[in-house]
């Protein structure tokens, strides 16, 4: 069965004096356990659809189906791209805070979220505040609290755009291993070409605003996938081109429009 | 460096006192006016000894403690309701707009009518000082917790208790602890003034009171001790800060 689907999604937001359509006819079926990757130009609506996916907001057409059987578990958990761990929380208390909100008692919390610390490489700054974390510390903070509720559908919102290129890679590699070891549903945004057929099994490409599906292209990198390996392949390089050729076009009318504006 | 800027900034002080000193016995100012910080010690003691002080600091301080505590409690929580609800706000806000820029003394003659010239009118004064600056930056504080945080407590479906606890209300501290901070130097200016005019104990009646029969000693003794409690009190709630919002310390 597949995790998501949307039918037709659209989205129009209400601005001053006009409105402004983010998504229309936006339709893309996620399959359960595939990790899934949306590129598109910057503003083409796919930070709104996944804020339509975390029910942070609602659309205003079409329809969406999010499938998520196991009442134990929260449907979604999301990364957002800029930083948003608590800055009034420890490490651990903002680790456990999913857990929080499902009424788990502080024990139990701690006892779940140091495990899942160490394997961030956090485990020396479980008592820390955010405010003495680097940014790549942070954000792999956020990781940790979006996996410590076991989510069926992970959401990520560009998580990684933040960070310098080397916090980047690692954090990049540090994910797919987190992620093999769950085998979750994964929706990731980001405007990296590179960094979705690096993580992708499939990458969806936007077009323009109002945003819908360009074209989907499927990654042949095996599982569990050696992101090195990738990077240095040939293939890699080549897909990265291909998808630039059917994006570029995109990004043109979109700086076009905003010429215009 | 740091040594000597330390260094620096107590010698700066008593080198002050040290020329006010000479300055006075050398008759360069006049001592029937401007009293020697000796003298002023000297005083001090005296005052100290005799009980005269401790029954001026006190009733300063009783009014100080209880118009603050008075008037800092309702201002957090209405300002907390304020914040959360829309519709309290858009009743609440215009009052506010309307009654802040008032000078607080100048509604003593008015508390004073009210609740008579008794105790009641100086703690009154002092908490509805306190009431604004507070009640202001705790509404402030709690609409501008940045929205991404609210996303995230939504996005893990937390409850609306779990969000103000959790979320709303450790977001808003540190700037309704900077209206806190403000309403203490308010209340201070609040309290002497209305001592000078209305009070028969307290250290604004003592430094008036010395000023009308020229006992410039006691004057000067008056406004160490207010602002060696305005240092103090802000010592305190630097250290209640610190406390309360562990997260800023080492900011």
């Amino acid at each position: 069965m597949a995790a998501i689907v949307a039918e037709q999604l659209g989205k129009r937001f209400a601005a001053s004096a006009r409105t402004v359509e983010a998504l229309a006819d936006f339709t893309l079926k996620v399959e359960e356990g595939e990790f899934c990757c949306i590129v598109g130009p910057s503003g083409c609506g796919k930070t709104t659809f996944l804020r339509i996916l975390a029910g942070l907001e609602s659309p205003t057409s079409g329809r969406l189906q999010i499938n998520a059987p196991d009442p134990a578990r929260p449907a979604t958990a999301v990364v957002f791209q800029e930083t948003s761990i608590f800055p009034w929380m420890r490490v651990i208390e903002n680790a456990a805070f999913g857990l929080e909100t499902r009424g788990v008692p502080r024990k139990e919390r701690e006892q779940k979220a140091l495990p899942l610390l160490r394997k961030v490489g956090l485990s020396q700054f479980v008592d820390a505040y955010p405010h003495q974390l680097s940014g790549g510390m942070k954000q792999r903070v956020s990781i940790a609290r979006a996996f410590i509720t076991e989510p069926q559908i992970l959401l990520m919102d560009e998580p990684f755009a933040a960070l310098d290129a080397q916090n980047r890679m690692l954090l990049q590699e540090e994910l797919v291993l987190l992620w093999e070891e769950t085998k979750t549903t994964v929706v990731f945004i980001t405007h990296s070409l590179e960094e979705a057929l690096l993580l992708g099994d499939r990458v969806v490409a936007m077009t323009a605003r109002p945003g819908t599906v360009k074209q989907v292209v499927s990654v042949p990198f095996p599982r569990p996938r050696d992101t090195r390996k990738v990077r240095a392949s040939e293939a890699y390089g080549r897909l990265v081109i291909d998808l630039w050729n059917v994006l570029e076009a995109e990004v043109m009318r979109t700086r076009a429009a905003e010429q215009r504006a | 460096m740091k040594g000597r800027e330390r260094w620096l900034s107590v010698g700066s002080p008593l080198l002050l006192l040290l020329l006010w000193e000479v300055a006075v016995r050398a008759g360069w100012l006049d001592a029937r006016f401007i009293a020697a910080p000796s003298l002023i010690l000297v005083e001090l003691w005296r005052m100290l000894l005799s009980g005269e002080l401790m029954r001026h600091l006190g009733a300063s301080m009783w009014r100080i403690v209880a118009g603050f505590v008075i008037g800092v409690l309702p201002a957090i929580l209405l300002g907390l309701w304020m914040g959360l609800s829309r519709p309290v706000r858009a009743i609440i806000d215009p009052l506010i707009g309307a009654i802040y820029p008032i000078p607080k003394i100048a509604i003593l003659p008015l508390l004073m009518v009210l609740l008579g010239i008794g105790e009641a009118s100086k703690i009154a004064v002092v908490a509805i000082s306190a009431f604004f600056p507070v009640i202001v930056n705790t509404y402030t504080g709690v609409a501008t917790v940045d929205r991404i945080y609210l996303d995230v407590a939504q996005s893990f479906g937390a409850s609306r208790a779990l969000v103000f606890r959790r979320v709303v209300f450790p977001g808003a501290l540190p700037v309704i602890f900077a209206g806190i901070r403000l309403a203490l130097g308010v209340c201070l200016i609040v309290i002497v003034s209305a001592e000078f005019v209305a009070a028969r104990d307290g250290i604004g009646f003592l430094i008036w009171s010395s000023w009308e029969t020229l006992l410039i000693e006691k004057m000067f003794v008056g406004l160490l001790v207010i602002s060696v409690i305005g240092t103090l009190m802000n010592v305190g709630l630097k250290e209640l800060q610190a406390w309360a919002i562990p997260w800023q310390r080492e900011q």
